[in-house]
């Protein structure tokens, strides 16, 4: 019955928000009000849902076959991700949205993204998950649509990305029903189990190249960071947490339960073609490539959708390695990186909300006016650096130490320089906001109202309390595995108890917090300390006064981006990108041409097409 | 060479000759010429269809004609393609004459507004 | 029981009725009330049980020398689709026509070409296809052109020759099969043909097909098709892609697989058929003008149904079938609301379109819908025609079934990018000056938003009706 309404509220909710919108210009109390109730209940739902994993509820006949919804463990904890994250974008929203806005269908299509990707993760065949997939594919594309004035035109691209992903996926689920004669994932298994190597490499190329472009893996992942950087902040926020993991949820759900174990170590064997190190090598560049792009933007929303990608690398190699370790590291990195990226987030868009701008080159200075956000901020970029006690150490903890028990140095390589970037591109996130010169404009700015601070204390609350109770999470991780057919993590509330590796976040964060304690003591105790303006300040033998702007704020990393900037700014890929779509107008341009306008022209095609018809009629006997 | 034959070679013969016009001339009132020339070449074969020699006209009486009939129904279809050629003739000069006055040419290769 | 030459007489004596009238108000509601007579009688005839076809000859004279008309389930599931289309796109007229034209000429000459597409459709008579046919054909040369700019002159001169070309080869074919079967009856024909020479066959076949085959727009000889559809009116684009050419591919292809049947004629077909599709979409990505766009869009979503209905199987015709109501509905939405854009804004590029989505709010909800059913969104009609058709084809096992399935993906990744194109012009920002007024609503007209409404519902709802498509292309 749950797992029945956590389809029915999103969509009664997206039905009821769109006509609202359609008749009411204002209301937007109306609006708020009931979609904070609609995904209230949808969060309820959700948790009371758990009761009823394993079990399979009917949806309507389609082409002969009964669409079939249930849930499991692992579409559980993302069901609980999903609602939970919307919940609080909701919450947030209440005080984010402000009167007048551009957004006359925000909660409607946030409902109707909502009942895509419950729908994705509950469905139980390849058919059911195929209609959602597409119905979630064309929600993002109206949902992305809701924000500034250049998201038409990157939700444009995003839309392209999504309907050749539909398209592969579409082909794929056609193969697959054509060779089983069946949707069922088990169905599916067992005929696959049989398939000679070429066969099985298409079919997961098939199913999995979808997948890998909805996680924006490289070098599929370009459309991601412009599409979800031009959306309305908290839509980001939402859409960088969970969305784009859907894509992960396939991989996973492809690669265990309708591929499984046996196909996968057929097509990790060949000589040829090995499939996890294909998916492991694509999870290593988008670990590094998109990290480094992200160092060089100078907008914090473009960076941390950037960071989006690059994170969606440590995910796709911790889940490919189908051991223990990295399994759960990628599932709880899945976790860690919604709950720091949308503290992160929120705290951009509180900033936006009073500066109007997220440009990192205009803003700095913030942590007196807005130190709520700061301290979120901080928590965020902790979690997102991978240092203790937040909950990202552990996560990452467990895909790098899976890595290198599993013999993959250069991999192992890959995820520390990727998190090389990170600590470098959050640190000028951090010091372009809140640090440095503050500008004269925003000297009367003030904290966010308890609408948007409620959602910033929470996230804060469960980053720090899963870092030093990883257990929590973990727990169910552990389940998860066991459905899949992994071996399960043995897990403590503290940490991980298994004989691959031994975490126990308690000690770490104790001493972490002792170390900071004696440091702060030493900071009291320690030398003179005079507080100045913060125009008392010069560089280079001059006093730099209020017209002068302090340098590091502007342009932060310009060496860096000097040397290795075209690099990542103008990549190879893009250029890749350009010359298909140069390669499709050309082709277009050439069909255009076949139409010359001549009329005589246009009778010897029909000529031709008899003479033609005849010989090929003539050569078919 | 039987009659038939002749008649069918020259059926042939006035298709082509209406089809290479229609190909080759740029000139819209030369081309629908051609059309018509080609229509009388579909009319000639389908007359011929029917053609029997010494054959006598299919023409109901009370007492059975001496010897065979030609074949009634290839001439009623040759009517009716007469009536509606010569219909489609009519809207083709119709709409040839508006085409003039709106472009001022009756040239196909100066008619190529729409293309692409 | 009513007889189905009703579907003949009743529009014909109504068109000859309109030009006797005379007046745009007569003239409008004698064509209402004509479209939903026909709807009614489609309707009675497709809820009757046609297990067994029903067969009336005219004038009582048996063939192969009278001519037979025959109702099956086929004729009548189309019947219906034309007569309810018909129906709502003359309803669509009486707001979008300017009053001071002709308007009973324009009804007249609409009645006319119902009345021929109903004719084509039960006919078993070859000749008197070719009639029908003909008469068809002048009336979409006369229905092109009335917009009487110089534009239209142009598409419909071309349209007028390309066409007579194709019943030419239509006449000799005829000819040909008349020579060796001594009868016009399909049924007399095909049993002749099935006996007779095999390139004789061939060369019939092929002349037939391609003669006919301009009608229906297939690949090569499609090339009038752009010009017509986009500079017709757009009620009349809306009928001439909703379904005249739909009609006349199901007829060539009921010819093809009974009269033809010796000879196999579905893999030029088929390979006419990915062209097509490839071709069409390829195009109508490089447009800038939208019912242009939408014209070489029909081209594709034709190769579309000629593969399905030529993969060879019950389940690839019947999805062709399903994929053709589904486009009558969505492309007749498209058209219809594109007119409307013209009337409103008074140009044809999609540029000058841009904020149209908001000052035209349901309109806009429909031309969405149209355009997500044209791509095959799901739960809209479309997604179940092209999943019909993609999984017909990988079960058929017919040579390029998969080349198709491919070249079809590849096409509706090409649509949607063209065709949400429009869509993301329709809600950007308007510039100034681009469109006429720049505040306030300008929605459809009601009698132009019932008939999309209309159609909007099919391509909602269509899916409950996939079981009532029937397949069979029997004589």
């Amino acid at each position: 019955m749950n797992t029945f309404l956590l389809l029915i509220f999103p969509l009664a909710g997206f039905l009821i928000a769109a006509l609202f919108s359609a008749f009411s210009k204002k209301g937007l109390v109306v609006g708020k009000t009931f979609a904070f109730l609609g995904f209230s209940a949808i969060v309820l739902v959700a948790i009371m849902a758990k009761s009823e994993i394993g079990s399979i509820i009917y949806g309507p006949m389609m082409f002969g076959w009964q669409l079939q919804f249930g849930l499991t463990a692992i579409s559980w904890y993302f069901a609980l991700m999903i609602s939970g994250i919307s919940w609080l974008t909701v919450v947030f929203s209440l005080g984010a949205l402000r009167e007048g806005g551009t957004y006359p269908m925000y909660y409607a299509w946030l409902f109707a993204k909502n009942l895509g990707m419950l729908g994705v993760i509950l469905s139980q065949d390849i058919l059911a998950f195929f209609i959602m997939w597409e119905f979630m594919s064309w929600t993002t594309y109206f949902l992305l649509q809701q924000g500034t004035k250049k998201a038409r035109s990157t939700a444009m691209g995003y839309l392209i990305y999504a309907i050749i992903a539909s398209m592969i996926l579409f082909a794929g689920i056609i193969f697959l029903h054509q060779a089983s004669g069946s949707f069922g994932f088990s169905e599916i298994a067992s005929t696959v189990a049989g398939f000679d190597m070429r066969t099985l490499i298409l079919a997961a190329v098939l199913l999995l190249a979808p997948m890998l472009i909805e996680s924006a893996a490289y070098p599929l992942h370009r459309w991601m960071a412009p599409a979800y950087s031009s959306a309305e902040t908290g839509i980001t926020a939402f859409l960088s947490a969970i969305s784009t993991r859907i894509g992960l949820y396939g991989v996973a759900i492809f690669l265990f339960t309708v591929l499984g174990f046996t196909a996968m170590k057929k097509l990790s064997a060949g000589h040829y073609f090995n499939l996890q190190v294909v998916i492991m090598t694509i999870g290593a560049f988008t670990m590094v490539v998109p990290t480094f792009t992200a160092l060089f933007q100078h907008d914090a929303k473009k960076l941390m959708a950037w960071h989006s990608v690059g994170q969606g690398g440590y995910m796709l190699v911790g889940l490919a390695t189908a051991t223990s370790l990295g399994v759960a590291g990628g599932l709880f990195h899945i976790f860690t990186y919604l709950t720091y990226v949308t503290l992160i987030l929120f705290c951009i868009a509180a900033v936006e909300y009073r500066t109007g701008t997220t440009n990192l080159n205009s803003l700095g200075g913030l942590i007196k006016k807005q130190p709520i956000a700061y301290v979120g901020l901080l928590f965020g970029i902790i979690g997102l650096a991978g240092i203790p006690p937040m909950n990202g150490f552990v996560s990452k903890w467990l895909i790098y130490r899976s890595l290198i028990l599993g013999g993959h140095p250069f991999l192992a390589l890959a995820a520390f320089i990727g998190t090389l970037g990170t600590i470098l591109s959050v640190y000028k996130l951090i010091h372009n906001i809140f640090l440095g010169q503050l500008p004269e404009r925003y000297n009367d700015v003030k904290e966010v109202g308890f609408f948007m601070q409620l959602p910033i204390w929470i996230l804060m609350l469960v980053v720090l309390g899963t870092g030093v109770f990883p257990g929590l999470i973990l727990g169910w991780v552990a389940k998860i595995q066991v459905s899949l057919g992994v071996e399960p993590l043995a897990v403590t509330l503290s940490g991980v108890q298994a004989s691959a590796g031994q975490l126990n976040m308690n000690v770490v964060s104790s001493v972490f917090g002792a170390t900071m304690l004696v440091a702060f003591i030493i900071f009291l105790i320690g030398g003179r300390r005079r507080i100045v303006g913060q125009y008392n300040n010069y560089a280079a033998g001059h006093f730099l006064d209020k017209t002068v702007k302090y340098n590091f704020n502007y342009n932060f990393y310009s060496a860096y981006e000097h040397i290795f900037g075209k690099r990542f700014l103008n990549p190879p890929v893009k250029r890749g990108e350009e010359g298909l779509v140069a390669l499709v107008e050309r082709a277009s341009d050439f069909a255009r041409r076949i139409y010359t306008g001549g009329l005589n022209t246009y009778l010897a095609y029909s000529l031709g097409a008899v003479i033609l018809m005849v010989v090929i009629l003539k050569g078919a006997i | 060479m039987t009659v038939p034959q002749i008649l069918y070679v020259s059926a042939f013969l006035l298709i082509l000759i209406g089809l290479y016009s229609l190909l080759t001339q740029r000139n819209m009132i030369r081309m629908i010429i051609g059309l018509n020339i080609a229509d009388l070449g579909v009319n000639l074969f389908l007359v011929t269809i029917g053609f029997v020699d010494n054959g006598s006209a299919p023409i109901f009486r009370a007492q059975a004609a001496a010897g065979p009939m030609v074949d009634p129904v290839p001439q009623a279809l040759v009517l009716t393609s007469i009536v509606i050629g010569f219909g489609v003739t009519a809207l083709a000069l119709t709409l040839v004459m508006r085409l003039f006055v709106t472009h001022g040419s009756i040239d196909t290769a100066r008619i190529r507004g729409l293309k692409w | 029981m009513v007889s189905p030459i009703l579907f003949i007489v009743v529009p014909l004596a109504a068109a000859f009725l309109t030009v006797l009238v005379n007046r745009n108000a007569g003239a409008r509601i004698l064509a209402l009330l004509t479209g939903f007579a026909l709807s009614a009688l489609a309707w009675f005839w497709f809820r009757a049980d046609l297990s067994t076809p029903v067969s009336v000859v005219i004038a009582g004279i048996a063939p192969p020398m009278g001519i037979q008309l025959s109702m099956d389930r086929l004729s009548a599931a189309l019947a219906l689709l034309i007569s309810v289309s018909g129906f709502l796109v003359i309803l669509y007229s009486q707001s979008y026509l300017k009053s001071e034209e002709a308007q009973s000429k324009h009804y007249a000459v609409l009645l006319l070409l119902m009345a021929a597409s109903f004719g084509i459709l039960l006919t078993r008579d070859l000749f008197n296809l070719f009639v029908f046919y003909e008469i068809l054909c002048i009336s979409s040369y006369i229905l092109v052109a009335s917009e009487e700019t110089k534009a239209s002159f142009e598409a419909s001169l071309k349209y007028l020759l390309l066409g007579s070309v194709g019943s030419l080869f239509m006449l000799v074919a005829i000819g040909l099969a008349y020579r060796v079967s001594g009868s016009l009856a399909m049924s007399d024909i095909a049993q002749a043909l099935g006996e007779a020479d095999l390139s004789y066959v061939m060369l019939t076949a092929a002349l037939f097909v391609l003669g006919m085959g301009i009608e229906a727009a297939i690949f090569p000889v499609n090339t009038w098709l752009p010009d017509a559809h986009s500079t017709a009116p757009s009620s009349i684009s809306a009928v001439l892609s909703g379904f005249v050419i739909e009609l006349a591919l199901i007829v060539l292809l009921r010819i093809s697989m009974t009269v033809f049947s010796s000879v196999n004629l579905m893999l030029p077909l088929r390979y006419m058929a990915l062209a097509g599709i490839l071709i069409g979409e390829l195009a109508a990505f490089g447009q800038t003008e939208l019912k242009r766009t939408l014209a070489y869009s029909s081209m594709g979503q034709v190769g579309l149904m000629l593969f399905a209905l030529t993969l060879g199987t019950e389940a690839g015709r019947q999805a062709g079938m399903a994929h053709l109501v589904m486009h009558t509905g969505a492309k007749s939405i498209l058209f219809l609301i594109a007119g409307y854009f013209i009337v409103r804004t008074g140009k044809r590029d999609i540029k000058s379109y841009s904020g149209l989505g908001r000052r035209m709010p349901l309109t806009g909800v429909f031309f969405v819908i149209g355009a997500l059913s044209l791509v095959g969104v799901p739960p809209l009609f479309g997604f179940f025609t092209k999943f019909k058709i993609l999984s017909a084809a990988a079960v058929s096992g017919a040579t390029g079934a998969w080349l198709g399935i491919a070249v079809i993906l590849l096409g509706t990744v090409l649509e949607a990018s063209y065709l949400f194109r429009v869509v993301r012009t329709l809600y950007s920002d308007p510039e100034t000056g681009n469109t006429r007024a720049v505040k306030g609503r300008m929605e459809m007209d009601v009698p132009a938003l019932i008939a999309v409404f209309g159609f909007t519902l099919l391509v909602i709802f269509g899916s409950f009706l996939l079981p009532l498509i029937p397949s069979g292309l029997a004589l």
